[in-house]
């Protein structure tokens, strides 16, 4: 179940506001200004008891300007929760070549999170990277009772999201509980299908991210934005050469056909797309040695949920680039922002029982 | 589209091991694994071999793949793959064409790491690590025999004691059986690796708790093989190539290479990795950093009882030696390459060298930049006060120096002629005074190598004449390394293509490949994504500056100028090894990664020093020369400040 702004803030009110409602609350707390958006709406609830719970990001040597916006933000959350805790999740290991071990770091974290008297877990992932909210999501809806309530929630906004410069680690990582099963040393090998997610000044990740295996197909999801409807034909036009570097270099055959499109507005889409493709093959490939489907989420967070939603059903593998660094391009200071949409996608629990 | 093998360093993933053998050269890996040294220390101790990334240690080993070898030794006729099956032949890898060696090679990517992030104890974990090692170089083994069509029922595994617990551990000799154990140890390890929660230690499969040593155990690997039309049973000596061996913990690269250098193992083990597996105190050490300006030269190859180690650039011969046989290598790999595309191929035109250009115009800058030029000729004598008589005796001297040359580059002659001007003016008094209008310089002016070089570089920078261009000039920019070289030729290829394709004549004026090759370094540069690339483009960018200023002095004082920046060799020592976030960490990974070069004991004006050599892409960017010698003076604090700049 998807909603939007306006049924959010409804269902905040009419539903989760509610004395019986017993609210855990994970979010990021960084520099993102997305950072405050929900927490300051679920901080308007007076009736249900709610425990605050935000992840602080770790990176080396970040960005004074950022670090002084994340005080100015976290500030603002002890505002909104004063009982709120606050872990820090390093992302790199430090000892040796920079290793990525935030998934792991998470995954310990989740031992820490008091769940069994909540009758709702929300997951806010405005402020969180993908390394840390895969495995944040995974663990937390694998461990969940029955019944109870997961959600996750979004402020959606691609204008800044394409705003945020991303300093990229060089080797792609796995993300943590996102791997496939091994199939290491077996002549037949499954035919691999990999789905990048194409983004605006991310040609560089996306060409690190195809060397990580030999993939058979590939098919990138395009985002479809009704208020940037040539998006698509830049965002092609952006990647066309290295399409034509894959087909030179490797033995992927790149076809315009192949480009998925999903809307950028409805995770399920960029979900059923997924799912649909993924089903097809495993059919077309069972009495071959089978087939795998393995994602990169590179983009906005919109379609970057709705991998994560297919990649939980399916198991399928999730490869990407971790951030070594943000910085905040000069349009942040210079245009103003349209205001950022909120999105909840109830993950598990009552609606579905 | 057809495969272009400059568009990218592509024999990691060129899946089709026929497309990887029309591309590799046996030119660089015979010259950086042979040496001239026996062969037999590649197979009977660890092996390390250490080079920057792109350098070719993955093209090299995955000759030595069984696969591969036996696709040569299938097509052992075939006129392209004699000098390949050669290069084998004399690193022992096979004998008589039948194979000697079972090769595999196993990248220690990500999954490896990870164990090391397992919540367990280190012995726990290294345990864990060398199962997982063991397990999925037994599979790469048998999956590498299958590959090439040998049924696992006619391999059979020479064990030491093939009756031990130890032998039935691993599954015993049956091939079948040995690699269902290793696939189920693998699966196992994979399996906690992969987990978001890892389980218990004490709650782990005994497949992962109790002794599974295959390579203690392994002596060979028997398996029938045609020859002269009969059908032997030849033996194997096991080969695993641990690639990236830099992505391990140190502490699991210290623990598996302690293992791994165990004199009573049978099997051969090579261990590659780049140079950024030392710490920042050992890369930067004068033992890891080559050749000296003495000619004191360290081994390429050491070698003791326990290990030998093999370095790729930088080791074992002259830095001249090193350029003129990168150059010759290259070569061999252009034509390789070229070959592969059809535009090339067809029309035979695979030699690159006569393709580019080397003749630059009579004036190799503007009309308005020459006069420009002139003008400050006479503005100059006018300064100076140089005699008419003078001047007209230095432009002898250089059109003398340019005809034996071979050229008449009136822009070069003008460009010496006041560099020569500059030289007299600082070695004349004064010349108010005296009285001699036309005082003897206290030293005799030259028109020589150092002037010409020095014209160069000084036109290039104040009016961009080409200086780039040429075979032997991008080959120098490419610093040894194999995958730079293919990324710089790339922008040379693709013009010559297209010139191919509109049928016009092949070729690229000194004009195109300067501006090309500016252009093309410019790019690599901006897209380094290293541990700490930021802090290195940093460094570059103030030696680059520094050594560009002291180019443009107008007496070229260094004649060609500089490209590398000078510390005071004892000031050097004491760079603090334990800075884990600053300048020794930016100069290990910038040496790492071939950002520049660190040359210790560099004696100069009676002084050591260590010189950090700037790479071609940063000589380029910057406008600088490459001929060597040229180096700034510095100190580390200059370089702290470099690195602390906004």
């Amino acid at each position: 179940m998807v909603q939007d702004e306006q049924e959010l803030k409804n269902f905040v009110h009419a539903y989760l506001d509610d004395e019986e409602r017993h609210i855990l609350l994970v979010a990021g707390s960084g520099f993102d200004p997305r950072t405050t958006n929900f927490p300051k709406l679920l901080a308007s609830c007076s009736k249900a008891t709610i425990d605050a719970r935000f992840i602080v990001e770790r990176r080396p040597t970040p960005d004074p300007d950022l670090v002084s916006k994340s005080e100015s933000l976290r500030a603002d959350l002890v505002g909104f929760f004063p009982e709120a805790k606050f872990d820090d999740i390093e992302i790199f290991s430090s000892e040796g070549e920079p290793t990525v071990v935030a998934g792991r770091r998470t995954a310990a974290l989740l031992g820490k999170l008091d769940r069994s008297s909540k009758t709702d877990i929300i997951i806010d992932i405005s402020a969180l990277s993908t390394g840390v909210f895969f495995p944040l999501v995974r663990g937390l809806l694998q461990s969940s009772r029955p019944n109870q309530n997961v959600h996750l929630v979004l402020s959606q906004h691609s204008d800044l999201d394409a705003m945020i410069v991303r300093k990229t680690h060089q080797a792609a990582s796995i993300a943590h509980g996102f791997r496939a099963t091994s199939d290491f040393g077996n002549s037949a090998r499954k035919v691999k299908l990999w789905i990048p997610q194409l983004m605006r000044n991310q040609s560089t990740s996306l060409e690190r991210l195809f060397t990580m295996y030999e993939y058979d197909d590939v098919c990138p999801a395009v985002p479809l934005r009704a208020l940037a409807p040539r998006q698509p034909e830049e965002l092609v036009f952006e990647f066309n050469d290295l399409f034509r570097d894959w087909t030179g270099t490797s033995s992927v055959e790149f076809d315009f056909r192949n480009l998925l499109f999903v809307s950028e507005d409805d995770p399920l889409d960029t979900y059923r797309t997924i799912s649909d493709l993924h089903q097809l093959r495993l059919r077309t490939f069972e009495h071959l040695n089978g087939a795998s489907t393995i994602l990169s989420p590179t983009g906005t967070k919109v379609v970057t949920v709705g991998m994560l939603m297919a990649a939980i059903e399916y198991n399928l593998e999730v490869v990407y680039l971790e951030s070594v660094g943000y910085q905040l391009s000069e349009k942040f200071h210079t245009q103003a922002l349209a205001p950022w949409a909120l999105k909840h996608v109830w993950l598990a629990g009552e609606a579905y029982s | 589209m057809a495969f272009n093998p400059f568009q990218k360093r592509a024999t990691e993933h060129l899946r089709e091991d026929t497309a990887y053998l029309g591309v590799v050269s046996p030119k660089p890996i015979r010259h950086f694994l042979l040496q001239g040294k026996d062969h037999g220390i590649l197979y009977d101790r660890l092996v390390t071999i250490l080079g920057t990334p792109g350098s070719g240690k993955t093209t090299m080993a995955r000759l030595f793949e069984f696969r591969i070898v036996f696709e040569l030794l299938s097509h052992a006729n075939q006129r392209s793959y004699r000098p390949l099956i050669q290069l084998l032949a004399d690193s022992g890898a096979i004998e008589d064409l039948a194979p000697k060696i079972l090769g595999a090679r196993l990248a220690l990517e990500s999954d490896y790491r990870d164990i090391w992030e397992l919540p367990y104890s280190s012995v726990e974990k290294s345990g864990l690590l060398f199962s997982f090692v063991q397990s999925r170089s037994v599979l790469t083994w048998l999956r590498m025999l299958e590959d090439a069509d040998i049924s696992l029922s006619d391999v059979k595994i020479v064990a030491q004691d093939p009756g031990s617990a130890a032998a039935q551990s691993i599954g015993g000799v049956e091939a079948a059986s040995v690699q269902s154990k290793a696939r189920d140890v693998e699966s196992c390890v994979y399996e906690i690796v992969a987990s978001l929660a890892p389980p218990p230690f004490g709650s782990l499969s005994e497949l992962v708790t109790q002794a599974y040593k295959p390579f203690d155990v392994i002596e060979a690997v028997e398996i029938p093989w045609r020859s002269a039309g009969s059908l032997d049973r030849i033996q194997l000596q096991p080969l695993v190539m641990f690639d990236d061996a830099h992505c391990l913990h140190p502490k699991q690269f210290e623990s598996l290479k302690n293992w791994m250098s165990k004199r009573e193992l049978r099997i051969a083990r090579w261990f590659m990795s780049r140079l950024d597996v030392l710490k920042p105190q050992e890369s930067l050490d004068s033992r890891f950093l080559g050749t000296n300006s003495a000619g004191v030269e360290l081994p390429g190859v050491t070698e003791d009882r326990d290990e030998a180690i093999i370095r790729f650039q930088g080791h074992g011969e002259s830095r001249l030696d090193q350029r003129k046989k990168f150059r010759y290598a290259a070569r061999d790999i252009t034509k390789r390459a070229l070959n592969q595309i059809a535009m090339f191929s067809e029309k035979g035109m695979v030699d690159l060298p006569i393709m580019l250009e080397e003749a630059v115009r009579e004036v190799g800058i503007t009309a308005s930049a020459y006069s420009d030029l002139k003008r400050k000729t006479e503005t100059l004598r006018r300064k100076k006060v140089i005699a008419d008589r003078r001047l007209e005796e230095f432009r002898g001297l250089a059109k003398e120096f340019l005809e034996k040359k071979g050229t008449n580059a009136l822009d070069i002659e003008e460009a010496m002629i006041q560099i020569m001007a500059h030289r007299y003016a600082n070695r004349t008094p004064q010349q108010e005074l005296w009285d001699d209008d036309d005082p003897e310089p206290s030293k005799p002016i030259r028109a020589d190598n150092d002037v010409y070089e020095g014209a160069r570089t000084h036109l290039h920078l104040a009016y961009g004449r080409p200086l780039y261009y040429g075979f032997d000039t991008l080959c120098d920019a490419a610093s040894q390394n194999t995958e730079l070289f293919l990324r710089l030729a790339d922008v040379f290829v693709e013009s010559l293509e297209f010139k191919l394709a509109r049928k016009k004549d092949p070729g690229l004026t000194p004009e195109d490949q300067d501006k090309k090759l500016r252009i093309r370094s410019k790019e690599i540069i901006k897209n380094w994504a290293y541990p700490d690339h930021d802090l290195v483009r940093k460094l570059c960018e103030g030696i680059g500056h520094r050594c560009m200023k002291r180019s443009a002095e107008e007496n070229a004082p260094l004649g060609p100028g500089a490209n590398a920046y000078g510390i005071l060799q004892e000031e050097y020592d004491q760079l603090q090894s334990d800075d884990s976030r600053g300048l020794a960490r930016a100069l290990h990974f910038g040496i790492a990664y071939n950002a520049f070069a660190g040359l210790p004991n560099y004696e100069c004006k009676k002084k050591k020093w260590f010189l950090l050599e700037l790479g071609g892409c940063s000589i380029i960017s910057h406008g600088l020369t490459f001929l060597r010698g040229g180096f700034v003076e510095g100190s580390l604090s200059e370089l702290e400040g470099f690195i602390s700049t906004k």
